[in-house]
């Protein structure tokens, strides 16, 4: 390897580090074409096989993805974290506009489908289980600023405890969302009942699914911690993930008001 | 340093206090309570949806300025978020008021 002649030069010679190809990417995109591609014809032929398909391909890639990703970055430079976090924003200024479509959706078919969303409400039980999801969500945010605390005043010990905490709370709403289907469904709500269906399971699903990621995401976050990869100075992936559970946890908050209390 | 910690820009994350966290979390905790109550109570329609729909982006916005740290963040998160806020409010304009 040639030696820096400059050492001042040498600190901005470093280039562009670019990731090693990968068709995990390509495995994503092709999983997505084929679920959505699949969900046309099983609504015609009743047969979803297709879309079950495209989700393994989905798992695979974006799994393939992480693996490559965090191997990258343990044996290279990290990104810097002003940009790491700008990505972050864009990336949820993307999702931003995917839930804004789905909960205006939804809003615009029950202004006309109201025995349908009554669904939702009444009984009042419905209500309440809906209602313990959301401060669980809320907690769980609660809990991954306390985790981020306690890494930035060097207490690994403190971030696993809270990260765990997030994972269960996160594991416990996905569950109770899971009752709340089963619920819905016995009583006549189901993906092919109606417009409002459709447009509920899609935007709720989509929502369940993020946190079901953030889930995964958060069991990866706390076996890096055990393993020592956050300290008082470097926890950027805390806060990466601290981002998108926040965010996850602003849809929830809006979807409860605009999908179940009005 | 360890081999899973890479360099990092420690200026570019932020330190708020415990005590402000909770105080965020009970004011979010006594909102969704206060909005639970309001959709429950047999009051007039409108200022139903108008009270909820104002707690709901207080909630939010308290969660992104200060869970997000956006209120301490450079200014130019904010375009991530309002831009695609704009139209999605322009789209929902169209969905919705038919």
């Amino acid at each position: 390897m040639d030696q820096p002649l400059d050492p001042h030069l040498a600190e901005h010679s470093q280039g562009i580090h670019l990731p090693k190809p990968s068709f995990t990417p390509m495995l994503l995109g092709l999983g997505l074409g084929l679920m959505a591609f699949g969900a046309l014809i099983g609504f015609i032929t009743g047969s979803f096989w297709l879309v079950a398909g495209g989700v393994g391909l989905i798992v695979i890639g974006t799994g393939g993805w992480l693996v490559g990703n965090v191997r990258e970055r343990i044996h290279s430079s990290e990104t810097p974290a002003v940009a790491a976090k700008f990505a972050m924003w864009c990336f949820l200024g993307t999702e931003v506009i995917i839930f804004g479509m789905l909960i205006s959706r939804v809003i615009a078919i029950w202004l006309v489908d109201r025995e349908a969303h009554a669904l939702l409400t009444e009984p009042i039980a419905s209500l309440l289980l809906v209602s313990v999801n959301t401060f669980l969500l809320l907690v769980s945010s609660l809990s991954v600023v306390l985790g981020l605390n306690s890494i930035q005043e060097g207490k690994r010990g403190g971030l696993v405890l809270w990260l765990v905490v997030t994972t269960l709370l996160g594991a416990t709403f996905v569950g109770i969302q899971g009752y709340e289907y089963s619920k819905l469904v016995s009583e006549g709500l189901t993906i092919g009942s109606s417009q409002f269906g459709s447009a509920f399971y899609l935007l709720t699903g989509n929502h369940g699914l993020h946190v079901i990621i953030g889930v995964i995401w958060c069991a990866v976050l706390i076996g890096r911690a055990l393993r020592g990869g956050f300290t008082k100075e470097q926890h950027l992936g805390v806060e990466i993930f601290g981002l998108y559970w926040h965010f996850v946890d602003v849809v929830w908050i809006l979807i409860f008001t605009l999908v179940y209390l009005i | 340093m360890s081999a899973h910690a890479p360099t990092t820009a420690p200026a570019a994350t932020h330190h708020i206090s415990t005590r402000t966290y909770l105080i965020v979390f009970a004011w979010l905790a006594v909102m969704t309570a206060i909005e639970v109550a309001i959709a429950a109570l047999p009051i007039q329609e409108e200022v139903k949806v108008i009270a909820l729909i104002a707690l709901a982006v207080v909630k939010a916005a308290l969660v992104v300025l200060f869970y997000m740290h956006l209120r301490y963040d450079s200014k130019w998160y904010w375009i991530t978020l309002i831009v695609p806020i704009f139209f999605v409010l322009l789209v929902a304009r169209f969905l919705i008021v038919r």
